[in-house]
């Protein structure tokens, strides 16, 4: 019994000369809802799809649910519900045409759980696919992402291009969905307020490589930011264990760090025993991993106004 | 599951085979009858140059247009190989193809039937085109699954269509070598049936001078280029490589 639903290592993939992926080292556990974070062009799209086999990577391995990507990913893509981003389906198809169409590809496929969804999200039977919302569009493929019953389900910006209102009605209900049935959820976003309530897990994907991996109450718990008055810094470099980000408000400097017990007794042997601790929400925490300061080695008040300058 | 992408296949392209087949057979069926010029060139003309540039409007359809569509993206998220897929394809643009030219042989039929024309050697001319024609639309499909979108298929297909007219002009003015040693080439058979159509041979050597070059040409080139890429879609090799 495999007790991590995806597995990579070392996974790398390259388009052209560009490198996408840079050697992808990643961990999830079964049961778990994950949410990959990262910009846009981060390489998000491309570890989903070089996971589900849908594209050829260059060097490392990668397993879901215990099956290696390159042996079975036919295999693979018959367990897993997928849900790529702006989702494009066969115009010209019904709603029933295509969810009959699709479930004739799986060998498993349970259309009372189709019936019961397409009910739930109110897809009318003889409405053409072209013809449906975007949010409509929407709750359809997750519908076919679902109605095999999957032991993953991989979601990949699904939220892309709906409206606010859509947006979260759309996540209600993919909330409610995948809750019910206890499956592992594998979500990807750059909408990081999407992510914060859904994954109990969370990865940040920074230029090709994941920087951080983490369950996402301890991230929220491990990474804080210390405010420190600004005359009270001393001007020649002080060493920060975890630091993360610095940044001037006003007459205060926002240090982020992930060690805070290191952070503050490092604080406390420059004699600045007047900070104050903050929490983050997984909105500033990504900010901070990645496009925050991350030197992690020494800095001095000078550098922080002259960056905060630049 | 090949039954569904069959299916799909068929339902995507039927609207245009359905105007590529009124269009060839239709005017194959006025020019038997009309019999503006004569009736072989003209039969000649429909079937070859017609029939090569509406095959290539069904060949160029399906690929492509997935991909600019962001459809494939859709299809290759289900448990299905990339060769199943392909396969489907060839299958229904080949299947189209044949059923195009078989509508051409039975509009040609009914119009000469009607006009009282013995026209009974349209089908032996229909049938070696129809290879040939088969032949490319393996050949261009072997090269469209590298194009990224319609306008560009429409581009090299075009390019194609016209580097396939000078070839065959060129091989025409070479009718004895085209005939006998172009084999490997998809319009083998329409060289073999153009020199032998109005080659000097008379009985009692009919058949071994004007029968059966045009037959080993039509089979060696259904061989070649019709069973064999359809076997090799279907091989356990390129299942690895395409997974």
């Amino acid at each position: 019994m495999h007790t991590d639903a995806i597995q990579t290592s070392g996974l790398c993939k390259r388009f052209g000369r560009r490198e996408v992926l840079k050697g992808v080292e990643l961990s999830v556990p079964a049961g778990s809802i994950f949410g990959l974070l990262g910009r846009n062009g981060a390489g998000k799209s491309t570890l989903i799809k070089a996971m589900l086999g849908l594209l050829k990577f260059e060097a490392g391995q990668c397993r879901v649910l215990g099956l290696d990507v390159k042996a079975d990913p036919v295999g693979i893509r018959a367990r897993v519900g997928y849900m790529a981003e702006n989702q494009t389906m066969y115009a010209w198809m019904s709603v029933r045409q295509i969810i009959d169409w699709v479930g004739r590809f799986y060998a498993v496929w349970d259309k009372s759980l189709a019936a019961e969804l397409q009910g739930q999200f109110g897809l009318d039977d003889l409405q053409k696919v072209g013809h449906l919302s975007k949010g409509q569009t929407s709750k359809l493929a997750l519908l076919l992402a679902l109605a095999h019953r999957p032991e993953l389900v991989v979601l990949d910006d699904p939220t892309l291009g709906l409206d606010p209102i859509a947006r979260k009605d759309f996540l209600r209900e993919v909330i409610g969905q995948l809750q019910q049935r206890g499956i592992t959820v594998f979500f990807s976003s750059h909408l990081l307020y999407e992510i914060e309530p859904i994954c109990d897990r969370i990865g940040i994907l920074d230029d090709g490589r994941i920087i951080r991996v983490g369950v996402t109450d301890a991230l929220r718990e491990q990474v804080k930011r210390v405010i420190v008055s600004v005359p009270e810094l001393p001007m020649s470099p002080l060493a920060i264990p975890g630091l993360l980000d610095v940044q001037l408000h006003g007459r205060a400097a926002a240090i982020v760090t992930d060690d805070l017990p290191g952070t503050r007794s490092a604080l406390a042997n420059a004699s600045l025993n007047h900070a104050e601790v903050e929490d983050l929400n997984l909105d500033e925490i990504f900010e901070a991993y990645v496009i925050g300061r991350r030197s992690g080695g020494p800095f001095s008040l000078g550098q922080t106004a002259e960056a905060a300058a630049s | 599951m090949m039954r569904a992408l069959l299916w799909k296949e068929f339902r995507e392209q039927a609207e245009r085979w359905l105007l590529a087949t009124i269009l060839l057979a239709g005017t194959t069926a006025l020019l038997v009858h009309a019999r503006i010029i004569s009736v072989r060139e003209s039969l000649v003309t429909v079937l070859l140059l017609g029939g090569l540039v509406l095959s290539i409007v069904l060949i160029i359809a399906p690929l492509p247009s997935e991909i600019s569509h962001r459809t494939l993206d859709f299809l290759l998220a289900r448990p299905i190989e990339r060769r199943r897929i392909l396969l489907a394809k060839w299958i229904i643009g080949a299947a189209s193809i044949a059923a195009m030219y078989a509508a051409c042989c039975v509009g040609g039929l009914i119009a000469a039937w009607s006009a009282d024309t013995d026209a009974l050697w349209l089908l032996p001319m229909a049938g070696p085109v129809c290879v040939a024609m088969l032949a490319y639309h393996s050949l261009f499909f072997l090269a469209l699954p590298r194009v990224r979108s319609e306008l560009d298929a429409a581009i090299y297909a075009f390019f194609l269509a016209v580097i396939t007219f000078i070839w065959f002009a060129a091989m025409t003015s070479w009718m004895p070598v085209a005939a006998y040693f172009g084999h490997l080439s998809p319009g083998a058979p329409i060289f073999a049936m153009l020199y032998n159509q109005k080659g000097p041979p008379e009985p009692p050597h009919e058949f071994s001078l004007r029968v059966l070059p045009t037959l080993w040409s039509t089979l060696l080139t259904g061989g070649l280029w019709v069973i064999a890429p359809y076997v090799w879609l279907a091989r356990p090799r390129f299942r690895r490589r395409f997974p």
